[in-house]
C-alpha cells in the first residue's frame, strides 16, 4: 500500500506536468488572421492524447479515493448496498449510452458531447463533496488531497474538451448547460450516517462516470486514428 | 429380570441408532448454494457462477435459478426479475450474459434462488466494469538481453500479447500487466512492477538454472487481476570452462603483486632516487659552499665583495671614521694639489671645475665634501658658494657695504671674490648671524676678548698673498675648533678679523700680512657665555682675503653643515646628528 502511494505520488507529477500547458492555454484564443495570436498552437492529436491522459488519471485517482473511503467509512455489508434504491447517481438521467454496441453506434460528435456533459455535470458536485469531506474529523489527508486534485483537474479537463470540440467539430463554445444544476439536488444532511452514504454514493458514481469519460475518449481516439478497425 | 434386560437392550439400541442417525446427519456440513463469482473478461459480457452446495434432500440440483435486475438509468427500472438469459452448456452452474444483456456502468442485481424465487440463496450487486478480470496474456516469449562478465548472470526481456478477448486496440480496455518469475526450485514468486507495456525486462537471473515466468493483467483501475498466463521456462547455460576463471584471475593478480613487491624491495634505493629525487642545495653564484664549510672568511669576503656596488658600505668607510684617522702626510699632498688658480682668479674659475671636482681625492679614508663619487645635491650646493658664481646674499651684503672695495661682490660683477683657498672646506665658527645678514665669526680666544665689543669674531687668518699665490691657507681658528688640516700647518699667528665687514675691514686685514689679532667688541651685543658654535661655509674669498660666508637666513644661530659628508645610505654621524637637531 505504501509502495503504491509512493509510486503514485511520484507518478502524478511526472504525468501531470504536460497538463500545465493544457491548463494554461487560454480558451478564448482566436485563430483569426488579423488577431495577434498569443496562444501556442497544438495539434489535434496531441490535444486528444492529453485529454485522454487527463481523463485516465482522473479515473485512477477517483478509484483510489473511492477505495479509501470505502475502507475507512463503509462497513462491509453496506458496500453491497451502494446504488440502492435510495441513492442513485446524479447522472442517471443523462442520455448516455451504456453498452458497447450502443457506443459504437453513436457518432464522434455525440461522444464528445457526452463527455462534455459528464464533465460539466460533475464539477459542482465535486466541490460539494470536497466541502462535505472537510467536515469529517477523521478523513485522512490523502483522501482530501485526492478529491481536491480531482475537482481541479476536472475543470481543466472541461477546458480541454471544449477546445477539442472546437477543433474537431468546428463548433463554438458550448455554454454551460443549466440542467446540471438541476441534476444535483443539494440535500440537507440529517445525520452523519446519511452524509457518509451520500458521499460514498457520490464517489462511486463519479468513479463510474470517470471511467465512462475515459472510455469514450479512447474510443474517439481510435476512431480518429484508424477508422476501419474501430468500428 | 429378563424384561428389564430386554428393555435395557432396546433402549441402548435406540440410543445408538439415534446417535448414529444424528452423526450421519452432521457429517456433511450444510452448504447453501451461493454465487461464487460474477466475472467479465472483456467488459462486454459476463458470467456468473454458483455453487450448489450440499445436496439437499428436498431440492434438486436443477432447481437453482439465477435472476437479475439490471437498472439501466435510461429506461425505467424494471420491477421484475429476469432470469438468466443463457445457462451455460459447457459447464454447469453458470449463467452467461451476452452483449445484449450486458450494459456497462449500470447496476446489476443478481439473485440465486429457487425456481419460484421463494428462497433466495445469494445475491450480488455490481457494476460490470468493476468485475472485469481480463484473460491471461498470450504469446509469452523471452529474449536474452545481457550476459554478465562472469557469465553467471544474465538479463532477459519477456514479451507477450494482450488477451484476445480484451479489446485493447480500440481502447475499450486498458490493461496493466504484472510479471512474476521464480527459480524453478523455489516456491517464492518474485513480482516485477506493474506496467502498461507488453514487455518487461528481468535482470539478474542466474545462469544454468531453470526459471519460470508468468504474466497476468488487470484493468486499469480495476480491482482484481485476471488469470495467470502459462509459464515459460528460461534457461541460459553459462560457459563454464574446465577450471574456474575467477581463481585464475586472482592467482594472476597475486603473482603480479608479488613480482611488483620484489622489484620494489630489490630496487629500493634506485626507486627512491627516482621517485624522491634529492633536493638540490642552494647555489649562489660565485660562492663555493665548500669555502663556507672550510671557514676561510677572507676568501669569502673577497668573493662576496666582488662587485663594488654590492656592499658599498664596506668600501666606503664610514665618514665618522675619518674623524678618527689622522692622516697628516696626506694632507700635505693635498695642499700641494690645491688648484689655487681656481681659487685666485675668477676667470680661471670658469675653467676650473667646481671645487668639488678639482679635488683629486682618493679614497684615503678622508671622504670629504669633495668626493666625486657621491653626489649630494644639497651638499654640493653648499660647495657651490665657493664658486664665485653663486653667492647672492653675500653679494648684496657686500655690494652695499663694499662699494669702495670692488672685490666684494658677486661673481657676476666680475671681480673676483676669490674662491676660498684650499681644496678642502675650511671651517670657521660663526658665533652669530646678524639681522643684516652679516655673519659674525667667533674669535679664537675668548679670553682675549676684553674689548668692549661684545661680539667675538673669529679671527681669520689669511695667508699672505705675497707668499704664495697658490698657497692659501685659511686657517680657521676658533676657540673650540681646529680643523685637522690646520693642525699641522697652522701658522703660529692667529689673526682675527671681522668677517662681518669684510669689505670694510678687508683691506685692513687683507693687506696687512700680519694681522694682528684684534678683537672687536660690540657693546651692543654681550655674550657672556661662549656662543654656540655655528658653522657656515666660506663662500668666497674676496680680494682682501676676507672670507665671505654664507649667511644664515634665520637669526638664530644655526649650525650649517659646512661640509657634506658622504653618508652612505643616510648614515648620520654624531656631528651630523648634532647639527641637524635644532
Amino acid at each position: 500500500m505504501n509502495m503504491m502511494t509512493v509510486m503514485q505520488r511520484v507518478v502524478w507529477p511526472l504525468l501531470l506536468w504536460p497538463y500545465v500547458l493544457t491548463v494554461s492555454i487560454p480558451l478564448d484564443c482566436k485563430e483569426e488572421e488579423g488577431s495577434f495570436s498569443r496562444c501556442p498552437s497544438i495539434t489535434q492529436e496531441k490535444l486528444l492524447d492529453r485529454v485522454i491522459q487527463h481523463a485516465e488519471l482522473i479515473y485512477r485517482v477517483s478509484e483510489e479515493s473511492c477505495s479509501l473511503f470505502e475502507d475507512m467509512f463503509i462497513p462491509f455489508p453496506l458496500q453491497l448496498q451502494r446504488n440502492q434504491a435510495g441513492y442513485s447517481c446524479i447522472t442517471k438521467a443523462l442520455p448516455i449510452p451504456s453498452s458497447r454496441s450502443e457506443i459504437q453506434q453513436i457518432s464522434d460528435k455525440w461522444l464528445l458531447h457526452s463527455v462534455l456533459i459528464l464533465v460539466q455535470s460533475w464539477i459542482e458536485p465535486l466541490v460539494y463533496l470536497q466541502t462535505s469531506l472537510d467536515l469529517y474529523e477523521v478523513a485522512p489527508d490523502t483522501l482530501l488531497n485526492k478529491t481536491k486534485w480531482v475537482s481541479e483537474k476536472l475543470i481543466s479537463l472541461e477546458q480541454g474538451v471544449v477546445v477539442l470540440i472546437k477543433k474537431m467539430l468546428d463548433e463554438g463554445l458550448l455554454t454551460t448547460n443549466n440542467s446540471e444544476h438541476g441534476l444535483f439536488q443539494y440535500e440537507a444532511q440529517p445525520e452523519m450516517l446519511e452524509s457518509v452514504m451520500r458521499d460514498y454514493t457520490l464517489l462511486s458514481c463519479f468513479k463510474k462516470d470517470a471511467h465512462k469519460m475515459e472510455t469514450f475518449l479512447k474510443l474517439l481516439k481510435c476512431r480518429q486514428t484508424d477508422k476501419y478497425n474501430c468500428a | 429380570m429378563a424384561a428389564a434386560l430386554t428393555m435395557l437392550f432396546f433402549l441402548l439400541h435406540i440410543f445408538t441408532a439415534s446417535v448414529q442417525g444424528s452423526a450421519s446427519d452432521q457429517v456433511p456440513p450444510q452448504i447453501n448454494p451461493h454465487l461464487t463469482s460474477c466475472v467479465s473478461t472483456n467488459m462486454e459480457t459476463f458470467r456468473c457462477r454458483w455453487n450448489v452446495g450440499t445436496p439437499r434432500r428436498l431440492s434438486e440440483p436443477g432447481d437453482l435459478r439465477l435472476f437479475y435486475i439490471n437498472k439501466i438509468p435510461s429506461n425505467t427500472p424494471p420491477k421484475e426479475w429476469s432470469e438468466c438469459p443463457h445457462y451455460s452448456t459447457d459447464r454447469p452452474n453458470e449463467c452467461f450474459f451476452n452483449e445484449k444483456h450486458t450494459s456497462i456502468w449500470t447496476h446489476y442485481r443478481v439473485h440465486l434462488s429457487s425456481r419460484d424465487q421463494s428462497i433466495i440463496y445469494d445475491e450480488k450487486l455490481f457494476h460490470v466494469q468493476d468485475i472485469v478480470e481480463p484473460d491471461a496474456p498470450v504469446y509469452l516469449n523471452w529474449t536474452l538481453l545481457n550476459v554478465s562478465l562472469t557469465a553467471n548472470h544474465y538479463d532477459i526481456i519477456v514479451s507477450w500479447k494482450p488477451p484476445q478477448s480484451a479489446d485493447v486496440q480500440m481502447g475499450w480496455m486498458t490493461l496493466q500487466y504484472e510479471v512474476q518469475y521464480r527459480d524453478a526450485n523455489s516456491d517464492l514468486w518474485e513480482v516485477a512492477d506493474i506496467g502498461k507495456d507488453t514487455q518487461r525486462s528481468i535482470y539478474g537471473l542466474q545462469a544454468n538454472a531453470n526459471h519460470e515466468v508468468r504474466v497476468r493483467c488487470k484493468m486499469l483501475g480495476g480491482k482484481e487481476f485476471g488469470e495467470f498466463s502459462d509459464s515459460i521456462f528460461v534457461n541460459v547455460p553459462s560457459k563454464v570452462s574446465g577450471f574456474p576463471v575467477m581463481a585464475l584471475l586472482i592467482f594472476g593478480a597475486l603473482c603480479l603483486v608479488t613480482l611488483l613487491m620484489l622489484v620494489i624491495i630489490s630496487q629500493q634505493e634506485k626507486l627512491m632516487v627516482i621517485l624522491l629525487p634529492p633536493v638540490p642545495g642552494p647555489k649562489i653564484r660565485g660562492i663555493d659552499p665548500k669555502l663556507l664549510k672550510k671557514g676561510k672568511l677572507s676568501e669569502l669576503t673577497s668573493i662576496l665583495g666582488g662587485p663594488p656596488t654590492l656592499r658599498p658600505e664596506l668600501y666606503n668607510n664610514d665618514p665618522w671614521v675619518e674623524f678618527i684617522d689622522l692622516d697628516i702626510e696626506e694632507q700635505s699632498d693635498r695642499l700641494t694639489d690645491l688648484d689655487t688658480d681656481c681659487l685666485m682668479e675668477r676667470s680661471l674659475s670658469s675653467n676650473c671645475s667646481p671645487l668639488s671636482m678639482g679635488f683629486r681625492d682618493d679614497d684615503s679614508g678622508r671622504s670629504s665634501c669633495c668626493d666625486p663619487d657621491l653626489p649630494n645635491d644639497p651638499e654640493a650646493s653648499s660647495f657651490i658658494p665657493l664658486i664665485p658664481n653663486q653667492s647672492h646674499a653675500k653679494d648684496s651684503s657686500c655690494s652695499t657695504a663694499c662699494e669702495p672695495s670692488p672685490p666684494v661682490q658677486s661673481p657676476a660683477a666680475g671681480e673676483p671674490c676669490f674662491v676660498a683657498p684650499g681644496r678642502e672646506a675650511l671651517y670657521t665658527q660663526v658665533s652669530e648671524v646678524r639681522s643684516s645678514g652679516k655673519v659674525l665669526l667667533s674669535p679664537e680666544e675668548q679670553a682675549e676678548v676684553g674689548k668692549s665689543k661684545s661680539k667675538d669674531t673669529l679671527k681669520v687668518i689669511m695667508a699672505e698673498k705675497e707668499k704664495e699665490k697658490k698657497e692659501f691657507q685659511l686657517l680657521v681658528v676658533n676657540s673650540g675648533y681646529t680643523s685637522e688640516l690646520n693642525a699641522g700647518k697652522m701658522s703660529p699667528r692667529l689673526y682675527s678679523g671681522d668677517m662681518s665687514e669684510p669689505c670694510q675691514t678687508g683691506g685692513d686685514s687683507g693687506s696687512s700680512p700680519s694681522l694682528s689679532p684684534y678683537h672687536e667688541s660690540d657693546t651692543t651685543h654681550m655674550s657672556p657665555l661662549p656662543p654656540a658654535p655655528v658653522y657656515t661655509v666660506v663662500e668666497c674669498v674676496d680680494r682682501q682675503n676676507s672670507l665671505l660666508l654664507t649667511p644664515n637666513s634665520t637669526h638664530a644661530p644655526q649650525l650649517i653643515m659646512p661640509k657634506i659628508m658622504p653618508t652612505p645610505d643616510g648614515y648620520l654621524t654624531p656631528d651630523l646628528l648634532g647639527s641637524i637637531t635644532p
